[in-house]
């Protein structure tokens, strides 16, 4: 590694830092803008409880004090403690549910990223054809559907009527319907990307040399072509699986798994402020890390890329 | 020297005057331009027509515009009215009719003679004529769409070209700003944001913008305003640095060409596939965020309806009554895939590159 790839992964971790900060502001000051507490409830409470609480999480300093605690303890992993789940720290409301979102995301991802490789590239390279213009007719059809219809549809085919599968259990057969529903959209896309760029490597010179000194279809494409159009799925795979992580709220709720995203959406229908705040700033984080590593990846794969 | 005599030095040949005669009028128009230059917008719609695909989407799209423009004004149901709820009692026969299906009532009245105007989609749970709904729903999400495009065009077009032309210390502070946003998790914000602007809106339920629409859609226009910009932003700029970097540019420069008549005839045309493009894919993605919020129960407000309330209230009764889902989400499908595929055709029609 030299001097200049230190100084970009310097400069990255920087700037990475400045957007943790930026949304632990934007959401700290957003949440007092909310009007009411955390404490109100429709039960008439007996006001020196609620000072008293107020008292314990730290509510009755000022606001800027609130916020520089708050974000001296986000830098430290520290979130605070969850307001409405008994004693539990926000972490660890984090720490439960991530494995499940990790576990969906990544095999989403994993799904993705090969089937939409492969059909990409058997597109272009029968340009065309037949099988060109279904792969496109479908990658660009499914994409028209929100995932919600399309998940609601995979539950009433294969559960309600065909009775393959169950909704909310814990098993991993359970997880095979979100899996799918949540690769689609990014899949689509892959493929479409891959073709395109499989069929601009295709046209290219250094091709055409291999192609003449007598190299096999299938030579071509593995060895020379296959590098160089990946490289675009490279640079979206990384924002795409935490796209994937962050986003996959909908298809939680409706397939009724665990995850991140229905904590988080939990959490705010309870008003429960430090764990939306902790789940928004670890996303965040997950986001701006994952983000980084694709470049980092694309760099490597693609040699002659410079950082700029 | 006399005018009209020649230099006895000059090599000028002496023609006879009888070679020569008057030109005619078509002669005399002969060196003139018979059609208007064809302009870079002209060239673009002329290849945008000849692309089939394109065309028909558009016309799809063009055909839903003017349904849900005009037919709310005569439709003999409104998108509110409850056909089955009297002063005094309710009758369930409307609720959930299949298409083109009447209530108990209205088969009486047609027995009599009377003309029923059909219920072509059915009626919803709470007995309202659903075509009306769903045409009022199409109407919104479109809206909402276009809204949320326009917003992301006006901003993302100035601050991208602002950065691109300025360079130096502006781009580099502009730019830094643009990737901290667009590292943020949209969806995560876009529920946090709507959360919190609906709670500050409800001091403003009485403004009837945000009574009609809903403080959810208004939060949708401002997430977008805050988040999706940058996208744009980032575009436009590569797009001006990279044209700013190019001979013609150079060559118009040496040529004496101003730097207005440089940005209006050479940089707004490059860019504007771009910018047109990636505003036209920019309604589809608002139309589905917006519908993503309707089944998070962040949506407009009711009794309004859009494409998203519609097909997620829907969902509940896929079983028993699925056209309730079907034909909204039908709607998202149709309008998202032509928006989609003009797009496309706007892409390949505008690359100047393609001529």
């Amino acid at each position: 590694m030299n001097s200049k790839t230190m100084f970009y992964i310097v400069k990255r971790l920087l700037l990475a830092l400045l957007t943790v900060v930026v949304v632990v502001t934007v959401t700290f000051w957003a949440m007092q803008a909310i009007p009411g507490g955390p404490f109100n409830t429709e039960k008439a409470v007996d006001p020196s409880i609620i000072i008293k609480l107020n008292a314990l999480y730290g509510l009755d300093q000022p606001l800027f004090i609130q916020y520089v605690r708050y974000l001296g303890n986000a830098i430290v992993w520290n979130f605070g403690v969850s307001l409405k789940v008994k004693n539990t720290a926000v972490m660890e409301i984090i720490g439960e549910n991530l494995p499940y979102s990790l576990a969906t995301g990544l095999c989403a991802a994993a799904i993705a990223i090969i089937l939409g490789v492969v059909l990409g590239s058997t597109a272009a390279l029968k340009h065309n054809k037949t099988a060109d213009r279904v792969i496109m007719v479908l990658s660009t059809a499914s994409v028209a559907m929100p995932s919600f219809v399309i998940a609601s549809l995979l539950i009433w085919l294969f559960v309600n009527t065909l009775g393959w599968a169950e909704v909310g259990g814990e098993t991993v057969a359970s997880y095979i319907l979100p899996v799918l529903t949540i690769s689609l959209s990014p899949m689509c896309y892959i493929t479409r990307l891959t073709r395109s760029s499989t069929l601009d490597v295709l046209g290219s010179d250094y091709i055409r040399t291999a192609k003449a000194k007598g190299v096999s279809k299938r030579k071509i494409l593995f060895k020379h072509a296959l590098r160089n159009s990946v490289t675009p799925v490279i640079t979206y795979a990384g924002p795409m699986i935490a796209y994937i992580i962050t986003g996959s709220i909908v298809v939680e709720q409706l397939f009724s798994i665990k995850g991140l995203g229905r904590s988080f959406v939990n959490g705010i229908s309870a008003r429960d402020y430090p764990q939306v705040m902790g789940t928004t700033v670890f996303l965040t984080f997950l986001m701006v890390f994952m983000v980084l590593i694709s470049d980092i990846l694309y760099k490597i794969v693609n040699p002659r890329v410079d950082f700029d | 020297m006399k005018l009209g005599q020649k230099n006895p030095l000059s090599f000028q040949v002496d023609y006879d005057q009888r070679l020569f005669s008057l030109a005619n009028r078509g002669e005399k128009n002969a060196g003139q331009i018979s059609r208007p230059a064809s302009s870079f917008l002209r060239d673009g719609l002329r290849r945008f027509r000849k692309n089939r695909v394109a065309v028909v989407c558009s016309i799809i799209i063009a055909v839903l515009i003017l349904m849900i423009i005009i037919l709310p004004f005569f439709w003999p149901y409104s998108y509110d009215e409850m056909l089955g709820v009297h002063k005094d009692y309710t009758d369930a026969s409307y609720s959930n009719l299949a298409p083109f299906q009447y209530g108990t009532t209205e088969i009486a009245r047609m027995k009599a003679g009377e003309f029923i105007f059909p219920h072509i989609f059915g009626t919803d749970p709470h007995g309202r004529d659903y075509f009306i709904r769903v045409i009022v729903g199409t109407r919104i999400s479109l809206l909402v769409g276009v809204f949320a495009a326009l917003v992301v065009l006006v901003i993302g077009t100035i601050y991208g070209s602002i950065s691109g032309l300025r360079g130096g210390k502006t781009d580099l502070i502009m730019m830094r700003i643009v990737d901290v946003i667009y590292s943020l998790p949209d969806m995560v914000i876009i529920i946090l944001l709507s959360v919190i602007l609906n709670e500050a809106f409800g001091f403003v339920q009485d403004n009837p913008l945000v009574k009609t629409l809903g403080a959810n859609v208004i939060s949708i226009f401002i997430v977008f305003a805050i988040l999706y910009w940058v996208g744009m932003a980032r575009l436009v700029r590569g797009q001006i640095l990279s044209i700013k970097k190019q001979e013609f540019i150079l060559a118009a420069r040496s040529m004496g060409a101003s730097n207005a008549h440089i940005i209006r005839k050479h940089l707004i045309p490059n860019c504007m596939s771009v910018i047109i493009v990636s505003a036209a894919l920019q309604i589809p993605s608002a139309i589905f965020t917006e519908s993503y919020l309707s089944f998070l129960g962040l949506g407009v407000a009711k009794p309004m309806p859009s494409l998203g309330s519609l097909a997620s209230a829907g969902r509940d009764a896929l079983t028993l009554y699925p056209w309730l889902m079907l034909i909204p989400s039908i709607f998202i499908f149709v309008i998202v895939l032509c928006l989609n595929l003009i797009g496309d055709g706007l892409r390949d029609a505008f690359d100047p590159k393609q001529k």
